[in-house]
C-alpha cells in the first residue's frame, strides 16, 4: 500500500490537471464562438465585413492566445495529453458525414483517388528530389516529403515510424506542417476568391494541398458549406494513402539500411488506415436512407462545429516554435518550394477532374 | 472515470480512430433518439 498509494496520487493529480487541460480548451472554443457571434454583423477595419471571418480563425487565434498564457505560466506540457487536434477533428469529420448525401460521397471520392494518387505520387517524388538537392538526411527527407504529399502531422508521425526516424525529425517536421498551414486556413480561400473557383474545385483543392486536415476543413468552412464538405471527401480519400506510402517507405528503407531491423508486413496498412474513414461513410448512408439528420440547425450539426473548434484551438495550442531552431533553415526552403510545387500542381488537377471531368454540384 | 485516464498507454489514444467513431455514434444515436435537438436537450451556439 505504501508504494501504490503515491503512484495512485500522482496518477489522480495528472487527472485533475488533464481534465483542467480540457475544461481551458473549451473556454478558448467558447471564446472563439463568442467573437465569430460578436463581429457577424459588423465591419471590421478595413471594410472587411465580420460575416466572412469564420469561426475556424477565431479558433485558431483563441489557440495561439492560450499558447501563449500556457507558456508564460508553465503550465504547456501539463495539459498537453489534452490537447487532442486528431480525436477532436475525427469526431467531428464523422458528424460531418450524416449530412452529405451518399452519392456525393462516392463522385467525390472516385475524383478523390485519383487526384490524390497523382498528387501523392508527384509531390513526395518532388519533395525527396528537392530534400537530396538541399543534401537533407534521407530519414528527415522520408518524413517531410511524406508530410507534405499525404496528409501532415498524423503522415510525418507514420513515416517517422516506417523509417525509424529521430523523434527531433518528427517534431521538427510537425511544427513546420502547422506553422505553414495556420495562415493557409486564410489565404487558401482568398486565393479561391479572387480565382472565382466553384465551391467544389476550391474544396479539393484545398483537400489536395493544405497538408494537415485540421487546416482543410478550416479553410473549406471559411470558403463555404459545399467547399467544406468537399475539402473533407478530398482529404479523407488521401488520408487513407497513408498506410500504403508507410509500408513501402519501410520497405524501402529496410532494404537499403542494415541497421533497420523492421519487417515490414501488409498489416501496417490496415493499421495506418484511417478508420475514422469508415465511420463518415457510414454516417453518410444513414444519412442517405434517411435515418438520421445531421442537416444545417440539428444537433448533430452544431456539435460537429464545437468538436471542429475545439480542434481549431488544439492547434493554435500545438504550434512550438522551439524545434525549428534546431535544423537551420534549409529544410525550411524545401518545405516552402515543395508546397508552393503541391499549390499549382492541386490547382490544376483539381480544376481538370472536379471542374472539366467530373463536375459534381453544388458549387 | 477510466475514460479520463489518457496517457500514452491508454487504448484510446492509440485507437483514435475508433474512440471518435464512438463518440460520434454516440451523439448521432442521441440525436435519433431524440435525446438530443429540437424535443430534447438543446444544443445551440
Amino acid at each position: 500500500m505504501s508504494i501504490s498509494r503515491p503512484k495512485s496520487e500522482h496518477r489522480s493529480k495528472k487527472d485533475i490537471t488533464v481534465t483542467a487541460g480540457y475544461l481551458f480548451i473549451f473556454l478558448l472554443a467558447l471564446l472563439a464562438w463568442t467573437i465569430t457571434k460578436q463581429v457577424y454583423a459588423h465591419e471590421l477595419p478595413f471594410r472587411i465585413p465580420g460575416k466572412t471571418l469564420e469561426y475556424p480563425l477565431w479558433a485558431v487565434l483563441a489557440g495561439l492566445l492560450g499558447n501563449i498564457i500556457l507558456r508564460f505560466t508553465g503550465l504547456r506540457d501539463r495539459i498537453s495529453p489534452a490537447v487532442r487536434t486528431e480525436l477532436f477533428l475525427k469526431v467531428g469529420l464523422v458528424l460531418l458525414g450524416a449530412s452529405i448525401n451518399l452519392a456525393q460521397i462516392v463522385n467525390g471520392m472516385l475524383g478523390a483517388v485519383i487526384q490524390s494518387l497523382i498528387l501523392v505520387s508527384s509531390v513526395f517524388l518532388f519533395g525527396w528530389w528537392v530534400a537530396g538537392l538541399f543534401g537533407l538526411e534521407s530519414r528527415l527527407r522520408a518524413v517531410m516529403s511524406t508530410a507534405l504529399a499525404v496528409c501532415g502531422v498524423s503522415a510525418a508521425i507514420a513515416a517517422g515510424g516506417a523509417v525509424l526516424a529521430k523523434k527531433e525529425q518528427v517534431s521538427y517536421v510537425t511544427t513546420l506542417v502547422i506553422l505553414v498551414a495556420l495562415p493557409m486556413i486564410v489565404i487558401m480561400p482568398l486565393l479561391a476568391h479572387a480565382l472565382n473557383l466553384p465551391e467544389v474545385v476550391a474544396g479539393a483543392w484545398f483537400g489536395g494541398n493544405i497538408d494537415t486536415t485540421a487546416a482543410v476543413v478550416g479553410a473549406g468552412t471559411v470558403y463555404g458549406d459545399t467547399a467544406q464538405q468537399m475539402a473533407s471527401i478530398v482529404k479523407s480519400t488521401q488520408n487513407t494513402l497513408i498506410g500504403v506510402v508507410a509500408f513501402l517507405l519501410a520497405l524501402f528503407f529496410a532494404s537499403r539500411d542494415a541497421e533497420n531491423q523492421q519487417k515490414p508486413s501488409a498489416r501496417m496498412i490496415w493499421d495506418r488506415f484511417p478508420k475514422f474513414v469508415l465511420g463518415f461513410i457510414l454516417a453518410s448512408i444513414l444519412y442517405t436512407v434517411g435515418v438520421i439528420d445531421g442537416g444545417k440547425g440539428t444537433a448533430i450539426d452544431a456539435l460537429k462545429n464545437w468538436f471542429f473548434t475545439l480542434a481549431f484551438v488544439c492547434m493554435g495550442l500545438e504550434l512550438s516554435l522551439a524545434d525549428l531552431r534546431s535544423m537551420g533553415w534549409k529544410p525550411v526552403v524545401v518545405f516552402l518550394i515543395v508546397t508552393v510545387f503541391n499549390t499549382l500542381l492541386a490547382l490544376g488537377i483539381a480544376y481538370l477532374i472536379f471542374d472539366l471531368w467530373l463536375p459534381i454540384g453544388g458549387g | 472515470m477510466k475514460l479520463l485516464k489518457f496517457d500514452h498507454r491508454s487504448w484510446f489514444v492509440w485507437n483514435e480512430d475508433w474512440f471518435a467513431v464512438l463518440i460520434a455514434a454516440i451523439i448521432i444515436f442521441l440525436s435519433a433518439v431524440g435525446i438530443l435537438g429540437e424535443n430534447g436537450i438543446l444544443i445551440r451556439f
